[in-house]
């Protein structure tokens, strides 16, 4: 039979390795069965403590100030780390956007645009001009390569419209559609063509269902009628693909716009034009 | 050895560890009272009286120092103190044949022995607990090796207290009825002589 000091080790041995969840209800429990023995002697230990270095009293008005200053300068640092956050932000998309277009040699300069408002029609009035190379016709992204409109032609020195891919106005887009697995591996040639109109909030189009476009595609825009600037960027994701009932061998393609102005607070300006001074 | 007494003075020990102690407390490590006291027992007490009280002593050290505050916190964990203070007071009572076991100079080596063998064992347990899957340590995001020297710094405030704490002990020896050993039969030929 153990001896009971050995059966005591073994047990402290099992209870300093049990999980935190198991021993941590039991312990807090017995720290304060052993605090009563120990109250009173620490009670005077303490006031000899306090008695032999006293601590300095802090008043009321202290405690305020520095509470007032604590939460002030905590507000600060939110403040700061949320502008840092947003300028980071900027600072990517407009480094993705443009990475791509270098790659790709259009000459266009970059601006940077709040959206101001969103207008009726589902356009958004955006907080950039002519004065910073806006010209009509311009493409608008976000997150680097998600293509969101076309700059309306009525540009002012400070601001301009921004149209939706999925306004009428638009027109047809010749896109092509990517196997997801081809895009992720940056394979943008040697896809389904395919020509796109707006419809409701999704943008729809012919295919042939034997070239193999499935849900989760990639469509990037190939429109010349675009500026360079615009074309490889991707428009959608394809949302369906089913057969036409008037022509079994072709298929109608829905595509999700991979972007809602109305859902952006800042895009980038693909600018043609030159700044003004 | 007397129970009665070792148990009072246990308590009064650990109680002024957590309430007088701070107070000398330097670069955040407290010296403890309750450590030479155990070092006390084990240069003079029967082997098993001094392994339980090791073992009660760092029972009320384990269970009056939370070592982890946080979100956790606070936890008290039952093992690391007691098992350190233990394995201390084991290996004193091994070489005490060898010692003057009466004598302050003594007591403040083996509260240093004690002490260092039972860091050791506090950050070897700790260490352990925080290889488990979300195990946390007390020293967080810390070296292990930092606790260490914390708790080193601990033992060495304590063995500097080992002084008056040793003295105070040596003048209650005739209350412990301590059995008569072959150091104490030298102490007690050498004092008669």
């Amino acid at each position: 039979m153990p001896r009971p000091i050995t059966c005591a080790i073994g047990g402290l041995v099992c209870a300093s390795l049990m999980p935190t969840g198991w021993v941590a209800p039991v312990t807090s429990m017995l720290a304060q069965v052993a605090w009563i023995p120990l109250a009173p002697v620490a009670w005077v230990g303490t006031g000899a403590r306090h008695w032999l270095r006293p601590s300095v009293p802090e008043t009321a008005g202290d405690s305020a100030t520095l509470r007032d200053e604590r939460d002030r300068f905590r507000g600060l640092y939110h403040q700061e780390r949320s502008r840092a956050d947003d300028l980071q932000a900027r600072l990517d998309a407009m480094d993705v956007t443009v990475r791509l277009d270098r790659a790709a040699g259009a000459s266009v300069s970059y601006a940077s645009a709040k959206v101001l408002v969103v207008l009726p029609r589902g356009g958004v009035r955006l907080s950039v001009g002519a004065r910073e190379g806006v010209q009509p016709g311009d493409c608008a992204v976000v997150r680097g390569d998600a293509l969101v409109g076309r700059i309306a032609p009525d540009v002012t020195a400070r601001q301009s419209v921004l149209v939706p891919l999925t306004d009428r106005s638009i027109g047809r887009l010749d896109a092509v559609v990517i196997p997801e697995a081809g895009d992720a591996r940056g394979l943008v040639t040697g896809g389904t063509p395919v020509q796109l109109v707006a419809r409701g909030e999704l943008l729809v189009g012919d295919i042939d269902l034997e070239a193999g476009v499935r849900v989760g595609d990639i469509v990037r825009l190939t429109d010349a009628a675009w500026p360079d600037g615009a074309r490889g960027m991707r428009v959608g994701t394809v949302r369906d693909v089913r057969r036409k009932d008037e022509q079994p061998l072709r298929g109608v393609v829905e595509v999700q716009p991979a972007a809602d102005p109305a859902r952006v607070a800042e895009v980038v300006v693909k600018a043609t034009g030159a700044p003004e001074p | 050895m007397r129970w009665p007494l070792a148990l009072v003075l246990i308590v009064v020990a650990t109680s002024l560890d957590v309430s007088l102690a701070p107070m000398f407390s330097v670069r955040g490590a407290a010296p403890s009272f309750a450590l030479p006291l155990v070092a006390f027992l084990a240069l003079l007490a029967e082997r098993r009286a001094a392994l339980w009280a090791a073992l009660l002593a760092g029972t009320f050290a384990d269970l009056t120092d939370p070592a982890i505050s946080g979100p956790v916190a606070p936890l008290y964990l039952l093992g690391p103190h007691a098992l350190g203070l233990a394995l201390g007071t084991s290996a004193v009572i091994q070489i005490r044949g060898a010692l003057k076991k009466r004598s302050v100079l003594v007591l403040v080596t083996a509260t240093a022995a004690v002490g260092l063998l039972s860091s050791v064992s506090w950050t070897f347990v700790w260490a352990l607990r925080g290889w488990f899957p979300q195990g946390s340590t007390p020293w967080g995001d810390g070296a292990a090796l930092g606790a260490l020297g914390g708790e080193a710094l601990s033992t060495a405030l304590s063995a500097c207290a080992a002084v008056p704490v040793g003295w105070a002990l040596l003048k209650l020896m005739p209350w412990w009825s301590f059995p008569a050993t072959a150091g104490g039969a030298r102490f007690a030929v050498a004092s008669r002589s």
